[in-house]
């Protein structure tokens, strides 16, 4: 272990990666011999033919291509609506899907198995043959390294839109060149929203992992082939702090844009807050744009897409659906370009096919409800923005002076000195001293701060929104109000004193 | 005003309306409010109860078919058998006073309905059949000035702009008021629009004081929402995603209370599943707003003071061309005039001339005045939007963006 000495007390660190990130672009040299190891750890690796792939790509048709679907989402301000499935049957996936599209869905996504985003093919193999033969699914999504590119060239084959691939791993190297293979357009996965995925890897490989998997983006890219990358905040089950999202989601774009991705969209968590939720939207598309534009990535389109609540889910299926409009008012409201799909089985598990359809149905006539409508500029929302873009700014600044100028490198250093800190995250590169809570009227705010590198003043804004729900709740400003936040019955409001109505 | 009001000598303070009311006003938790027809079974009330409803209303559209006496029934078993749960009455019809005293008599606290909404309904506006609503309402105005009593002036159930929809709660208002009602729920139907709905509140809760300043003096007046207007959800979510536009209005404008409207049929084996999932959805939402509000901004402040101008407009084509009414005249106006006025279609917008449409904003506007001095919104060229339908052909919205008869 390494301590680094910092204030009064040094925290250990993990060992430095053994892959760390890398300074630039990766060279071609680079590229290509990491990938045949890449393509060799697994049978049908080899499937993965990228000549072939290319062809294969082009012969689909542009109905099908990811990045005009944002693209046009923007322009009308209307979030497309993209609900998440994935079993170990392929046929029963692909009858799910349908189902989705028939409901409504903009975007059609497969949900890579535990298996696959944790490289744990043999066991997944044995799953899959079982699910198979069991005719159940023992996955909890679609294992398609197992399957290989040319078997799952049959979703891109039979869909009629964009197919989009969701792993939430810090390794998914092998995954992303089978599905890129196999026709899917748009891929979830990213480096920081891997953190709360992880536990030993060091951030310096899970960053060296993602440059590759956006390196091959930009090799497609290179050769015409226009795909779609996906970040994500962060995305703890839990209220996260609307600047460190948006912090987080700013150096994915650049690591992403640096390797040659084009189109990204970057999913900010909801916290249920509206007009937080509002406000950070706005942010992270401004910044992620003056940061874009400042690194010379000026043909990079990026549009922020907004997931529903990742939290702990009522399991009522009527206060599950509450939740789940919240969110997808709250696109609508803020212009986000997508929302991702929650349901009400989220409480018990994988979704069924039903709840997913239901919730699909539901997201897709919320936004037409919105049409038309966005969140009023105001004061408060101003504030609110203002907030959320300095404490991001002061993270980002710092964490980019790090690194000898070089982001993934300076990512690195920033988890190392706790910069960059995901409360409660496991990740052992994870400093875990930074904490977040609602404050008194629901908005998310740092009770502990740890060594993310803010300014007095913000710090004092924070205390002081802290302390004002404290004495509101008659409590302590102290971890007793995250484990508040935490629980499933956190929206309980009290119940009404008619004691107090009556006396008073 | 007061927030409070005093106790009647009825049922125990825990099953009074008016408790309620003030505990949600003084609170966090706002009031979900849940209708049931007259022949419900109490057990299944409280399973409404407990899936987080406070206040009940038993519905009776008339007096025959044993409805009554079921209502009776009803409300006398739940204010004995229910703790913490306040009974009301919902008249859909024309019922008699005498029944209503009756309802009050066995423990109602709560008494909902009035002519204008009766009338938009049955979309009548005939001299007689105005008359006549005005009249029967007015006895049970009276029997609701007893003391502490609440008593729910609604607004038609019509896809309207909002403007036509504060001005008609605003004249029952007045009517109510008058016969010696000094605890009033307003209950506006929300239209799907964040910001025109709240700024509908707030333009009510602008307004109200300057029709009745009566309840200046030791009364109360609460704002409801009535979670969805118009035509029937033709398939659920879109019940559902009106029912969450409604209540996060409600949330955000800080309404004391909000009107389920069951998104979801109920099952002919479980007569409540589709009420109790309403109640809990609405539950749900408003706990997870109980500490947001939609702050002031320049769209606010703009929808809110068109809506008032427009009421005022409105209220101005009830007096004569030389002398036109305003806000202050409007208590001076007879039953008479009132009737008049709901006749030539002035007040209620039952014209056929009267239709309303969404603006490119989503806005619901008045595209066609239904009489003389009604104003009309000059909509601007709407933007191109995706279809409004999904892939199988339901229809997704829960309104005809074309325009819909008010």
């Amino acid at each position: 272990m390494i301590i680094i000495p910092f204030g009064k007390e040094g925290y250990a660190v993990p060992k430095p990666a053994l892959r760390p990130a890398a300074r630039d672009r990766l060279t071609e040299e680079e590229f290509f011999t990491e990938r045949a190891g890449v393509l060799a750890s697994w049978p049908t690796g080899q499937e993965a033919d990228l000549d072939e792939a290319v062809a294969w790509h082009r012969a689909l048709p542009e109905a099908k291509a990811a990045p005009p679907l944002f693209r046009r989402a923007r322009q009308l301000a209307r979030p497309l609506v993209y609900p998440r499935t994935g079993v170990a049957s392929l046929a029963r996936h692909l009858d799910d899907v349908q189902q989705l599209y028939q409901a409504g869905a903009e975007l059609l996504c497969t949900h890579a198995d535990s298996y696959t985003r944790t490289r744990r093919f043999e066991e997944g193999q044995r799953a899959l043959e079982e699910s198979l033969r069991r005719d159940v699914s023992l996955l909890n999504g679609v294992p398609v390294v197992n399957y290989g590119a040319r078997k799952m060239r049959e979703v891109a084959a039979v869909t009629p839109i964009a197919n989009q691939f969701r792993q939430g791993t810090p390794e998914g190297r092998l995954a992303s060149e089978t599905v890129y293979a196999a026709g899917y357009r748009s891929m979830l996965g990213g480096i920081l929203g891997s953190v709360p995925h992880m536990r030993d890897m060091p951030i310096g490989e899970c960053i060296r992992n993602w440059q590759y998997v956006d390196r091959l983006v930009g090799e497609y890219e290179s050769r015409g082939v226009s795909l779609h990358r996906e970040y994500y905040g962060a995305l703890m089950g839990m209220v996260m702090p609307p600047s460190l999202m948006c912090t987080c989601l700013v150096l994915d774009a650049l690591l992403a844009a640096q390797q040659g991705v084009r189109h990204l969209s970057l999913g900010l968590n909801n916290n249920l807050h509206l007009r937080q939720d509002v406000a950070a939207i706005k942010v992270l598309d401004r910044l992620v744009r003056e940061y874009l534009d400042r690194y010379g990535f000026t043909e990079v389109e990026a549009t922020p897409v907004l997931h529903m609540w990742m939290g702990p889910f009522p399991p009522e299926p009527a206060k599950a659906y509450s939740l789940i409009t919240l969110g997808a008012f709250t696109a609508a409201y803020a212009g986000a370009a997508g929302v991702i799909v929650k349901t009400a089985d989220e409480a018990i598990g994988c979704p069924s096919t039903e709840a997913n359809v239901a919730a699909t149905r539901l997201t897709r006539a919320c936004v037409e409800v919105a049409a038309g409508q966005h969140y009023p500029d105001s004061a408060a929302l101003a504030a609110e923005m203002d907030q959320i873009e300095v404490e991001a700014r002061q993270i980002l600044e710092a964490t980019l002076r790090l690194g000898d100028g070089a982001i993934g490198p300076a990512i690195e250093e920033a988890f190392a000195i706790g910069y960059i800190d995901i409360p409660l995250a496991p990740a052992k590169c994870n400093a875990g001293r930074a904490i977040s809570v609602r404050d008194s009227d629901g908005a998310v705010r740092y009770l502990d701060c740890g060594n993310i590198p803010f300014s007095d003043e913000v710090k004092r804004f924070n205390a002081e929104r802290v302390r004002a729900r404290a004495t509101a709740w008659h409590a302590e400003a102290s971890y007793k109000l995250v484990l508040h936040d935490f629980s499933a019955k956190a929206f309980e409001a009290p119940p009404l004193d008619l004691e107090v109505a009556s006396s008073g | 005003m007061a927030d409070r009001s005093e106790a009647p000598a009825g049922p125990p303070r825990s099953h009074q309306a008016a408790a309620v009311l003030a505990a949600a006003t003084t609170g966090r938790r706002r009031i979900v409010h849940a209708v049931v027809p007259a022949g419900t079974a109490a057990q299944a009330v409280r399973r409404v109860h407990q899936a987080g409803s406070d206040l009940i209303t038993v519905r009776v559209s008339d007096q025959g078919c044993g409805q009554a006496a079921a209502a009776l029934t009803l409300v006398a078993d739940l204010t004995a058998q229910v703790a913490e749960l306040s009974t009301g009455l919902r008249i859909d019809g024309l019922v008699g006073s005498r029944f209503v005293a009756r309802g009050l008599d066995a423990g109602a606290t709560y008494v909902a309905g009035s002519p204008l909404q009766l009338l938009a309904a049955r979309r009548r506006n005939d001299t007689a059949a105005v008359a006549e609503a005005l009249a029967a309402y007015a006895a049970i105005d009276h029997q609701c000035a007893r003391p502490g009593i609440i008593r729910e002036v609604s607004a038609p159930a019509v896809a309207a702009p909002p403007s036509l929809l504060v001005t008609h709660l605003l004249v029952d208002l007045v009517l109510a008021v008058r016969h010696g009602v000094r605890h009033v729920v307003l209950g506006y139907p929300a239209l799907g629009h964040l910001v025109q709905d709240v700024a509908a509140l707030h333009a009510l809760r602008a307004l109200a004081p300057q029709v009745a300043p009566e309840l200046s003096d030791g009364g109360t007046l609460n704002l409801s929402v009535t979670q969805w207007s118009g035509t029937p959800q033709q398939v659920p979510t879109s019940g559902w995603a009106a029912a969450a536009a409604a209540t996060m209005a409600a949330g955000l404008a800080d309404a004391t209370q909000v009107v389920v409207v069951p998104p979801i049929a109920d099952d002919p084996q479980a007569p409540d599943t589709g009420l109790v999932a309403g109640v809990e959805f609405t539950r749900q939402m408003l706990d997870m707003l109980a500490d947001q509000r939609l702050e002031p901004s320049p769209q606010l402040t703009a929808e809110c003071s068109a809506i008032e101008a427009e009421v005022r407009a409105a209220f101005a084509s009830l007096g004569s061309p030389a002398s036109p009414a305003s806000l202050a005249s409007l208590a001076s106006l007879g039953d008479r005039d009132i009737t008049r006025a709901m006749a030539d279609g002035r007040l209620l917008g039952l014209s056929a001339a009267a239709r309303a449409g969404r603006d490119a904003l989503g806005a619901v506007r008045a595209v066609a005045a239904g009489a003389p001095g009604w104003p009309v919104w000059q909509q601007p060229p709407a933007l191109p939007s995706p279809a409004r339908t999904d892939r199988q052909g339901a229809a997704a919205s829960p309104e005809d963006s074309s325009g819909s008869s008010i």
